[in-house]
């Protein structure tokens, strides 16, 4: 309770909450927003309409060809609404993120608090484990393994469907990701092992899956929720770089990182383009980096003078 | 903790979004098809540009003189790769052909006036004589060619290069020699019958002397002339086959001389003391070095070449084209505009690809001919400077070719007529796939703009993009279920000798003729053509053919390719070469300053 | 303490050994078939068959990765496409059909530009980071603290490819200030070899920093109020000099943890630092290589980047042990 208490005194965590918030709704809400806009993210509209396009793609009107109608401008090229393709990209990104931190709480979880209870030779092949993956390079991994699961898993005949596109990219940032929060709640499990109220659950002949569950798991939220907070803005960033090197969701989802990466093509002739996804990004990663800052200080009073 | 309260860690981030807004007003492209004019530069990639055959005496040395051209200095050269292949019976590609000239010669060449080609006697004094209806054709050699050691370059030597197409290793280069000196229908046929030159020599090429070369074909062969301009026709000596080593060391007949190859660093070019400038129709002498540079990013080359800084001035690229990101600005700005390299890319031409085993319904291909959306496709892909719209199979640049539009269609697609076709169609098409390299994002652009068209149609397509490594593979061989794809594709010299005979015979296997054409009349009239020894009625024959074939709408034209490259200020001399379809290294000079 | 650089010396080994296994293993379910690339798109089945035997791909996965491993420490001798022998002294990485060249040659060539991305750019995270979260802690509470904390948290949402294409765009594209970005040989040009990394250095400590900042502030906050330096303040030591002998001291060993790993991140290539400005190191040769399918320099980057972290994470914990008398080695 001192817990929400301090957050709630806290007035940066406060509006970077706000801030988080109002990218959730927006995210929830983009079909709605786009049918009151009257523009949805896939359409070429720059190429179906004469005129808003130069032969080359670049928008006719200056700064991106932002106007009335296109309140962000077009996309250069296709000719897609950027303000819809910024509200679809917040989804893409959203989901990616939630979900992958989502598996990667739960596994972490699980193994720093099975591996910090048992000790002993489970103890010695999680620490090989979690060097093995320290010391791999994910970014590398990722770009090799999408041409791979597009091959053995897709049929030629058919596209490869959305939900496989991310459930590949949740599943390898969960496989890389659990291991600070497992080392973490490893040595928390380890001191706590030792407490009396452990020894007292033990001594009464408490299950071990009792003394997990009921008496060691309440006891380590604090770096759990840390962990998340943290986590969440990295595979934000994560996705948008694998995007940025071509190798992330397929068009046409939007995806911010793939109109980064559109945007340094473009970068001479329409700055503009750019600028609308990477300050987004930017506000949206500061917003939950703020967020998860103030949730630590609210959780570990030490730092908090 | 002290909190920072939201105001003043906003400042930062406001500060940061704020300086980027400041710069990202950008101009606008202006009106420009709005009203239909003032529309960027079209490269001129449709006009006629093709070869002729030069006399004996235009085959003479020295080369016409670039106008203005000076002598002496360091030619930079920057490209982002490394050539994969230097030996010249595995060079199989125009830029590496053109630039290869700088140390190589073959038996024939292209030379070029005012942007004009004519095929003339490179190390032999003609373009090759033929007798007994096209099976005999003798070369003779000039005097004064010698390599780079001095000492003089024999028919022996023309041979033993030649033989070294049959070898394993040498499968990567065309197959022309190994099939025609044999009578073979593939090159794997041919190398049973003769497997290179550690198993002696080879009977079909006779070199009585020194300076003569006889080729004896089972069949008429009426191309010779161009296959002895490409660069497996270049003579090796024996003594200097260094096997694979030759690969990035290859020994010099040209103007220059390889003096250090730093595999994927860099190439240092220097004089070669042995070439005269009078046994050389094609080639120039005017710098003392080329150096060439692997790895630059090219965008951050361009910058340096387009705004003079650095070693910028001093550079030109022979493999790079403009990147987009420097191309509007470099359009508007007409100093850079004067440092762009622009022109047709030799005889190449763009399509969309059909497997007619697939899609056999030619009623169907004449409806994807009709939505082909060409107009936006060309604007994803970076707009007019890729080229003008084609209407015809073959690129402008062969010799004998017309210009016919079977199924004319307005660029941006006719959808109404599409549908048209669609409902003719004997059975119901509402899927194709759509496969491609997915190499670059307009790559994957381009596949949405598809979507689009086909989806107007009422087709669902399905895009598959693929490793670019494994494409060809997994387009051409085994059961390859993919319906369209894009290719870029030459044929291997200027005459319409290897276009249709070469890819639209039914019974070609599945990498010769990938789209799986199959029209038993077609096959009929090449059979026939097959027979005719002369040149230029068989070309006649070909060209009159070929609209037989598209006819049916195997593929849809789509762009006779340009090419866009850049050179810095002091370089002179720089022109695409009209076969080859990049700056001609060869006639490149430095301008003092 | 022989003892147990002995024993992480043979874990480093051991978890070298399991990437190198998982890499190897993973290309080989790649869908591409060097074979038949190297063999080009005009050869017929048997043309790649033949090219896939002389190659040594048609032996059994498990054999080929003993060979590998061989070759790392004995060196061997690999079969080039036409048949003709290569000698690959040991380390032997292997040998790239693609590059024409030993891949322990590839990255040795490229390595030069990758250290001085790598060296400048901790440079400016180290001094950047920790000058920030040095003054931040000592500081704590003004305006000053707030405004740091804030530049350093920017710095750690911002995205590299962004802020890299904004920058160059403001200082070479609009102003000319700097010069195009790029490597320059040391050797060839000291004055042109940073002009080109500035750039790259400044966006890459820059993004880089706030971890140290936040770290270093924190570890210093908690060591201020550890009884040594009260002790030694208490001493007659002044406040400046307690704070520099026993503060940054005792605050420096997770620091010198996080620089390890940084480091070890670094050296093995900044993938997409070297992509947005186009220098060829480590990083571009190892995407470079994915893309093209060549398997001996993708598992040789692979195995150079986890080398890397490995050792100057065991480096790292060296030094802490030095550096803190109350860590033991254990």
């Amino acid at each position: 309770m001192s817990t929400i208490r301090a957050l709630r005194a806290d007035r940066t965590g406060m509006a970077a909450l706000c801030a988080v918030l109002l990218f959730v709704v927006l995210a929830l809400a983009a079909p709605l927003i786009t049918a009151l806009y009257g523009k949805n993210a896939t359409e070429h509209y720059g190429q179906n309409a004469p005129g808003l396009l130069s032969p080359e793609g670049l928008p006719v009107l200056p700064n991106g060809g932002i106007s009335g109608e296109f309140w962000f401008g077009l996309e250069p090229g296709l000719g897609r609404d950027v303000f819809a393709q910024l509200l679809y990209g917040m989804r893409t990104s959203l989901v990616v993120a939630v979900a992958a931190t989502a598996v990667i709480a739960l596994l972490g979880t699980v193994l720093g608090l099975v591996v910090g209870y048992l000790g002993g030779l489970a103890e010695r092949a999680f620490t090989f484990v979690c060097n093995v993956l320290l010391a791999f390079p994910t970014l590398l991994l990722l770009l090799a393994l999408s041409p791979v699961v597009k091959t053995r898993f897709v049929d030629p005949g058919e596209n490869e469907p959305v939900w496989m596109q991310f459930t590949v990219l949740i599943l390898v940032f969960a496989a890389f990701g659990w291991v600070p929060l497992a080392m973490v709640l490893r040595t928390t499990v380890k001191s706590l092992r030792e407490r009396e109220f452990i020894e007292a659950a033990r001594a009464s002949g408490a299950s071990r899956w009792h003394i997990l569950v009921r008496e060691l798991l309440p006891n380590i939220w604090a770096p759990i929720l840390v962990n998340v907070t943290l986590t969440l803005p990295g595979i934000v960033t994560a996705e948008a770089a694998l995007s940025y090197l071509g190798v992330g969701i397929d068009e046409p989802v939007p995806d911010w990182g793939r109109m980064i990466s559109r945007g340094a093509e473009v970068f001479y002739d329409d700055p503009t383009y750019m600028v609308f996804p990477g300050v987004t990004i930017l506000v949206f990663v500061l917003a939950f980096n703020l967020l998860g800052d103030a949730v630590r200080d609210a959780l570990d009073p030490r730092t908090a003078h | 903790m002290p909190r920072f309260s939201p105001r003043t860690a906003a400042v930062p981030a406001l500060a940061t979004a704020a300086a980027l807004l400041l710069c990202s007003c950008s101009a606008g492209a202006g009106k420009g098809d709005g009203d239909g004019k003032a529309n960027p530069t079209e490269v001129r990639s449709g006009q006629r540009l093709t070869a002729t055959l030069g006399t004996a005496k235009d085959s003479r040395g020295p080369a016409p003189a670039v106008a203005g051209a000076q002598s002496g200095g360091t030619v930079k050269v920057a490209n982002l790769n490394d050539y994969s292949h230097l030996d010249p019976q595995k060079i199989y590609a125009g830029e590496g052909y053109s630039t290869s000239l700088l140390w190589g010669r073959q038996l024939t060449q292209y030379q070029v006036v005012d942007g004009k080609p004519v095929l003339v006697g490179d190390l032999a004094t003609d373009t090759g004589r033929s007798s007994d209806g096209g099976r005999t054709w003798t070369y003779t050699l000039k005097d004064g060619i010698a390599w780079e050691d001095g000492q003089p370059i024999t028919s022996e030597h023309v041979k033993y290069g030649i033989e070294r197409t049959f070898a394993p290793g040498f499968e990567l280069g065309p197959s022309y020699w190994p099939e025609w000196l044999t009578g073979s229908e593939d090159r794997s046929a041919a190398v049973k019958k003769y497997a290179g030159p550690k198993g002696g020599g080879l009977d079909a090429i006779e070199t009585p002397d020194a300076k003569t070369v006889v080729f004896h074909f089972p069949e008429p062969q009426s191309d010779v002339p161009y296959m002895a301009a490409q660069s497996s026709s270049s003579p090796v000596r024996p003594d200097k086959d260094t096997g694979t080593a030759y690969d990035t060391h290859p020994f010099a007949t040209g103007p220059y001389r390889i003096a250090e190859h730093k595999q994927n660093q860099g190439l240092a070019l220097e004089r070669n003391p042995h070439w005269k400038a009078e046994t050389d129709p094609i080639r120039h002498q005017y710098a003392d070095r080329f150096e060439f540079t692997f790895g630059k990013k090219i965008l951050n080359t361009a910058q340096e070449v387009l705004n003079g800084r650095g070693a910028g001035p001093d550079t030109v690229t022979t493999k790079s084209e403009v990147p987009p990101e420097l191309y509007a600005q470099a359009e508007r700005d007409p100093k850079k505009k004067a440092l762009l390299v622009a022109g047709s890319r030799g005889a190449y031409t763009n399509d969309l690809y059909i497997k007619n085993s697939r899609v056999a319904d030619p009623e169907v291909r004449k409806a994807i001919h009709y939505l082909f959306p060409r107009e936006q496709a060309r604007q994803v892909l970076g707009g007019p400077r890729l080229g003008e719209f084609a209407t015809t199979l073959s690129s402008p640049a062969v010799v004998g070719w017309k210009k016919y539009d079977l199924y004319p269609v307005k660029p941006s697609g006719d959808i109404e007529k599409a549908k048209e076709h669609l409902a003719k169609a004997k059975t119901k098409v509402d899927t194709l796939t759509y496969a491609y390299e997915a190499d670059a994002p307009e790559k994957d652009r381009l596949a949405q703009v598809l979507v689009d068209a086909f989806g107007k149609a009422g087709i669902k397509l399905v895009v598959k993009p693929l490793d670019k490594a494994a494409f060809t593979n997994e387009v051409f061989r085994g059961p390859a279920p993919y319906d369209l794809w894009m290719s870029t594709n030459s044929v291997d010299w200027p005459t319409p000798a290897t276009l249709l005979p070469d890819g639209y015979d039914s019974r070609l296997d599945a990498l010769s003729n990938g789209i799986r054409y199959s029209n038993p009349k077609v096959d009929k009239e090449l059979d026939r053509i097959r027979t005719i020894g002369d040149a230029q009625q068989k070309a006649a024959a070909l060209i009159d053919l070929e609209q037989v074939v598209m006819a049916d709408v195997p593929v849809v034209p789509f762009l006779y390719t340009a090419v866009t490259q850049f050179r810095g200020q002091n370089i002179g001399g720089a022109a695409i070469h009209p076969i080859y379809g990049s700056v001609a290294a060869a006639d490149l000079y430095l301008k003092k300053s | 303490m022989t003892g147990y650089v002995v024993r992480r010396a043979l874990q480093a080994v051991a978890v070298l050994l399991a990437i190198t296994a998982t890499a190897f293993g993973l290309f080989f379910a790649a869908p591409s078939d060097p074979a038949l690339i190297a063999c080009g798109p005009k050869c017929d089945t048997g043309q790649v068959e033949a090219v896939r035997h002389s190659m040594g791909l048609d032996r059994p996965v498990a054999a080929q990765f003993g060979d590998y491993l061989g070759g790392l420490v004995a060196g061997r001798t690999i079969t080039d496409v036409d048949g003709s022998p290569i000698d690959c002294p040991a380390p032997c990485l292997g040998y790239s059909y693609a590059l024409h060249q030993p891949v322990l040659d590839a990255i040795a060539d490229r390595f030069p530009a990758t250290l001085s991305l790598a060296a400048g750019a901790l440079v400016v995270i180290v001094v950047l980071g920790v000058g920030v979260g040095f003054t931040a802690a000592l500081r704590r509470g003004t305006r000053t603290d707030r405004l740091l904390s804030g530049f350093t948290l920017v710095g750690a949402s911002v995205q590299i490819y962004f802020l890299g294409y904004a920058l160059q765009y403001l200082l070479v594209y609009a102003t000319g200030a700097l010069p195009v970005p790029g490597y320059t040989p040391f050797g060839s040009s000291p004055g042109a070899w940073a002009a080109g990394l500035a750039l790259p250095w400044l966006v890459l400590g820059f993004v880089n920093a706030a971890v140290f900042a936040r770290l270093s502030r924190v570890q210093m906050l908690e060591s201020m109020h550890e009884g040594y330096v009260r002790t030694a303040r208490a001493r007659g030591l002044s406040t400046l000099r307690a704070h520099l002998k026993y503060t940054a001291r005792g605050a420096g060993a997770p620091l010198v943890q996080l620089l390890g790993l940084e480091a070890g991140a670094l050296f093995g290539g900044a993938f997409i630092t070297e992509t947005v400005f186009g220098i060829d190191g480590i990083g571009k040769l190892a995407v470079d290589s994915v893309v093209q399918n060549d398997l001996p320099t993708v598992v040789g980057t692979v195995l150079l980047a986890a080398f890397f972290v490995v050792v100057f994470v065991a480096l790292a914990d060296l030094l802490v042990a030095r550096l803190d008398p109350r860590v033991r080695l254990v």
